[in-house]
């Protein structure tokens, strides 16, 4: 399948322009714009693209309405075009995406980010359902801030060594929350998380756990620290 | 052979010395294997020795108490660190040696460096070994833009990077920077193993003989991506534990080593 899915917000968080391409489907709700799955997948080869851009000054709230279930696959990709313009803010976190047994997926995030603007990004994925060995996901995220490189980050999922002592060691659930923008307080680390100072105004909160459980009980204590109070209220949904 | 320089041995000393000499010019300018293995030798006076390459917090908290942990750690190193640090070098090979020095391009490819390394303790103990690098590598092939590539950065320039640079100011080839930095993925961490666990050196030598096809693929498969690519679009792949650990790590009071 190939899909190609647009959200467009203009400088007073009003939506310019709203394609959606099943299985992505945007709904606005009071709280924040929803991506509701209207078809199951990622799956076999899809190609799956979303661009949601921000205008200058504007400011949009992405959740998602269910987590993303990515099955047996032969190569499926997803990727994700960000744009945040000059001192807008965009708030993102969907609920996880589940890598189950057999898939070879790919997700590829490119965030593009304007002078002063604001990003409070979560993503989490789950390591096969319960008791399944997971395929192979990567995961690549490359953030810009002002023209700059800010983040290159990836995890290969699959790949010799992955499940081993340098990488994930048996653990089934990992997630990260880059806060870009926002004062940032002194560095804390927890038992498996760190909150990680980037070579730039922004810090990386780095986190896994046994299962899925584990990972959001570290991430909220990880919030705590943080004392970011309007975050970890977007964390608790 | 020899026959016009005389008779008996003398034509053959004077063509050995000859070869010598010859062999000795070409050295001047480097990119032998015997230069290749200098660089390679952890008792370069480079600072390699003071970093365990995250072993030693997965020691402490209990991830590697054996040889078989060992062996799963180094190659999850192996396939994330020194892949991402093979592909750097040979951009900084790529880079070197180009007068005047470009700077923006440097800048650039240090700063896409660090955006690969979102632990700061991580990217500290990387640019001290740079400094390391650097410092050694414009002693033994001092070449004027070496020199200036300790400017890059306030603390001097990431690892990956300087190593990069140093061989290509050692005249070695960009395959063999990819090399070096895959070997120095995996031995550096292997050899703090067995310091900090008291393993068998020689169970250790048969672990990295078997790891060593792996490493030859990984700098092999770095290569291959190719010199000259926009550095934004160079691999980028980390592990969560091991981000998290350097931290942890940084913050202890008592270590044996820095990182």
């Amino acid at each position: 399948m190939r899909a190609q899915a647009e959200l467009c917000v203009d400088g007073r968080g009003q939506i310019l322009r709203v394609v959606s391409a099943p299985p992505i489907t945007f709904r606005r709700a009071r709280d924040a714009v929803y991506f509701v799955g209207t078809a199951a997948g990622p799956l076999g080869d899809d190609d799956l693209a979303t661009r949601v851009e921000v205008c200058d000054g504007g400011a949009l709230k992405l959740r998602s309405a269910a987590a993303t279930v990515v099955y047996s696959g032969v190569g499926s990709r997803q990727r994700f075009e960000i744009s945040v313009g000059s001192g807008a803010t965009l708030d993102w976190h969907p609920e996880p995406v589940i890598a189950t047994a057999g898939c070879r997926h790919l997700q590829d995030v490119r965030i593009s980010l304007g002078p002063g603007a604001s990003l409070d990004w979560t993503e989490e994925v789950v390591l096969g359902r319960h008791g399944e060995p997971p395929g192979e996901i990567e995961l690549r995220m490359h953030v810009d801030l002002a023209g700059r490189p800010l983040l290159r980050h990836g995890l290969a999922v699959g790949a010799p060594g992955w499940d081993g002592p340098a990488v994930l060691d048996g653990h089934r659930a990992t997630g990260l929350r880059l806060v870009v923008g926002t004062a940032s307080p002194a560095p804390t680390t927890g038992l498996g998380w760190a909150w990680l100072d980037l070579d730039g105004p922004a810090r990386l909160l780095v986190a896994y756990g046994a299962d899925y459980a584990e990972l959001r009980v570290r991430m909220a204590e990880a919030d705590r620290s943080d004392g970011d109070q309007r975050s970890s209220g977007a964390t608790e949904r | 052979m020899g026959s016009a320089a005389g008779p008996g041995n003398s034509g053959r000393e004077a063509s050995w010395a000859g070869d010598a000499n010859r062999a000795l010019n070409r050295d001047k300018s480097g990119g032998g294997k015997a230069t290749l293995l200098l660089l390679a030798d952890g008792r370069l006076p480079a600072g390699g020795h003071a970093h365990s390459g995250g072993v030693e917090e997965a020691v402490t908290d209990g991830r590697i108490s054996g040889l078989d942990d060992l062996r799963r750690y180094l190659e999850g190193r192996l396939w994330t660190t020194g892949a991402v640090d093979a592909a750097l070098a040979i951009a900084a090979w790529d880079l070197g040696d180009a007068v005047p020095l470009p700077d923006a391009a440097w800048s650039r490819l240090d700063a896409e460096a660090a955006a690969r390394m979102p632990s700061p303790a991580l990217r500290a103990a990387s640019r001290a070994q740079g400094r390391g690098i650097l410092r050694a590598a414009r002693r033994m092939w001092p070449t004027p833009w070496l020199g200036d590539l300790a400017g890059i950065h306030p603390d001097g320039p990431l690892s990956a990077p300087a190593l990069g640079a140093a061989a290509r100011a050692a005249g070695l080839e960009a395959g063999d920077a990819a090399l070096l930095a895959c070997q120095n993925a995996t031995t550096g961490p292997a050899w703090a193993a067995v310091r900090l666990l008291g393993l068998d050196p020689f169970s250790v030598a048969c672990l990295l003989a078997e790891l060593a096809p792996s490493v030859e693929a990984v700098a092999a498969e770095a290569l291959s991506q190719g010199a000259g690519i926009d550095v934004a679009q160079l691999p980028a792949l980390g592990g969560p534990m091991t981000d998290v650990a350097a931290e942890v790590h940084a913050s202890r009071e008592v270590r044996l080593f820095a990182s």
